[in-house]
């Protein structure tokens, strides 16, 4: 315990940090004080221990283990700051790169939207021989008019902004991504056949036409076929009668004024037998009481059309849908003026629906929609349209 | 002809031997900051100044640490415990 207040200063004359002057002080003043003068000679005795400590025998390898420890700190405080430079040059590197991905990205999009909206349709056309076909507007909206002869067209999927119309003798047709065909005579169309895809056609006079995959007009092709669920025996069917095919003909449709139904609507222009089984169809034979109706507007069903309605409508009853739209495609060919065609049209839009074919349910509906806007089934029809 | 210095008693002897193994048991247990600073400045004579500069500590903190480290064997050698 120090009771000196000079005792600190043994310590630090001892180290000989005090000046000339205090150490002279200290040391008279040592002379007198007992405390600091133990705390002299309690110093000296330590530095005397110290000086008896015996060096270590291992001082080379130590100094130079000491001296590995300073290379290896120097080395790992170089490499620590070297690598952080460096994580900060990756980062830097990373985002300069994510940049430039990004601004490529975007700046190839950017321009393929605007390439896209700028170029025209692409589309491949095979004319038969002595056909005769011009472009009447080049460009995104493009135009193609078609004078005479038989076409295959096929048109690329269109992007925003991109139209393809077609001009015939007495109408237009445009695509929207499709491959079709086209036959034309001078003045009129004779033929457009669907093979995928959609598309509007429009006739003068007519109200406008959309053609799904599989759809072909006109009428009169498909109209010839009968689904064999409704053929009647042959020996009861009438002679065969051309009036209702010509009425959807557009020389029929000119020569006879107004018909009694002019919409040629979609599902009169769908094939009335399963694709690809025209065929194995027998041909369609009007029946007197179905060509009395067609003459004179609806009436009550015949007994016939009763009959093969009650058939179809077994068949629908059933479930079998993939069956029952065909056979109502046939019905609705057979008596185009039927008392059933309202229930012919919906049901056709709710086979199609059951089946999963949403396209053209929706074409369906709203087909019912156009004739009968306020028909029994209107509700349920426009939610099949949506 | 000069008196030959006699020697040390045998009781002073051992006072000698056991401060050395107690003051070299002291030196071991000191911590490794003390103990450095101990080495360089008591044993083996390195000024302050350049103690702080090869431990890359300021002068006065080499100071305090033998400071510190010769209360710790100057106690373990009057002796108490370091």
């Amino acid at each position: 315990m120090q009771l000196c207040p000079r005792a600190w200063q043994a310590e630090a004359a001892f180290d000989g940090s005090l000046s000339r002057a205090d150490s002279a002080s200290f040391g008279r003043h040592a002379a007198t004080c007992s405390v600091c003068s133990a705390e002299r000679d309690s110093l000296l005795r330590l530095q005397s221990l110290a000086d008896r400590m015996p060096p270590p025998r291992d001082e080379p390898l130590r100094r130079r283990a000491l001296h590995n420890e300073l290379l290896r700190r120097a080395t790992e405080h170089a490499f620590n700051r070297r690598s952080s430079l460096f994580s900060r040059a990756r980062v830097g590197v990373l985002a300069a790169i994510c940049v430039l991905a990004a601004a490529l990205f975007f700046g190839r999009h950017l321009r393929q939207v605007t390439v896209s909206e700028r170029a025209q349709p692409s589309f491949q056309v095979h004319p038969t021989p002595g056909s005769r076909w011009r472009v009447v507007e080049p460009g995104r909206s493009l135009r193609l008019a078609v004078e005479a002869g038989k076409f295959s067209f096929a048109v690329d999927k269109l992007t925003h902004g991109q139209r393809f119309a077609l001009s015939l003798p007495d109408g237009e047709l445009e695509v929207r991504g499709t491959h079709f065909t086209v036959e034309a005579s001078a003045q009129h169309t004779l033929r457009v056949s669907v093979v995928d895809g959609l598309v509007a056609l429009r006739l003068s006079g007519r109200p406008e036409l959309l053609l799904a995959a599989g759809d072909s007009w006109p009428r009169a092709v498909v109209s010839e076929s009968r689904h064999p669920l409704l053929d009647a025996p042959a020996n009861s069917v009438a002679p065969t009668s051309n009036r209702v095919n010509d009425a959807t003909t557009p020389s029929a449709t000119q020569a006879g004024g107004a018909p009694a139904n002019p919409r040629v609507a979609p599902s009169r222009l769908v094939a009335t037998a399963p694709r690809g089984s025209e065929a194995a169809l027998a041909p369609f034979r009007a029946t007197p009481a179905a060509e009395a109706t067609g003459a004179s507007g609806r009436s009550a069903p015949s007994t016939s059309a009763a009959e093969d309605f009650a058939r179809v409508m077994r068949t629908f009853s059933l479930g079998d849908y993939g069956s029952a739209e065909p056979m109502l495609a046939a019905f609705e060919a057979r008596y185009p003026h039927s008392a059933h065609r309202e229930d012919v049209l919906f049901l056709r839009a709710l086979a199609r629906s059951r089946r999963g074919d949403a396209r053209g349910a929706r074409l369906f509906a709203r087909q019912y929609l156009e004739e009968y806007p306020s028909g029994f089934r209107a509700a349920e029809a426009q939610r099949l349209a949506r | 002809m000069p008196i030959p210095e006699s020697p040390p008693s045998p009781a002073a002897e051992l006072d000698r031997d056991r401060d050395l193994q107690r003051f070299q048991v002291a030196f071991t247990q000191l911590s490794n900051k003390k103990r450095e600073v101990f080495t360089l400045v008591a044993l083996e004579g390195v000024s302050r100044e350049d103690a702080a500069r090869v431990l890359g500590i300021p002068v006065t903190t080499v100071r305090t640490r033998l400071h510190h480290a010769r209360l710790a064997l100057r106690a373990s050698i009057d002796g108490g415990e370091p």
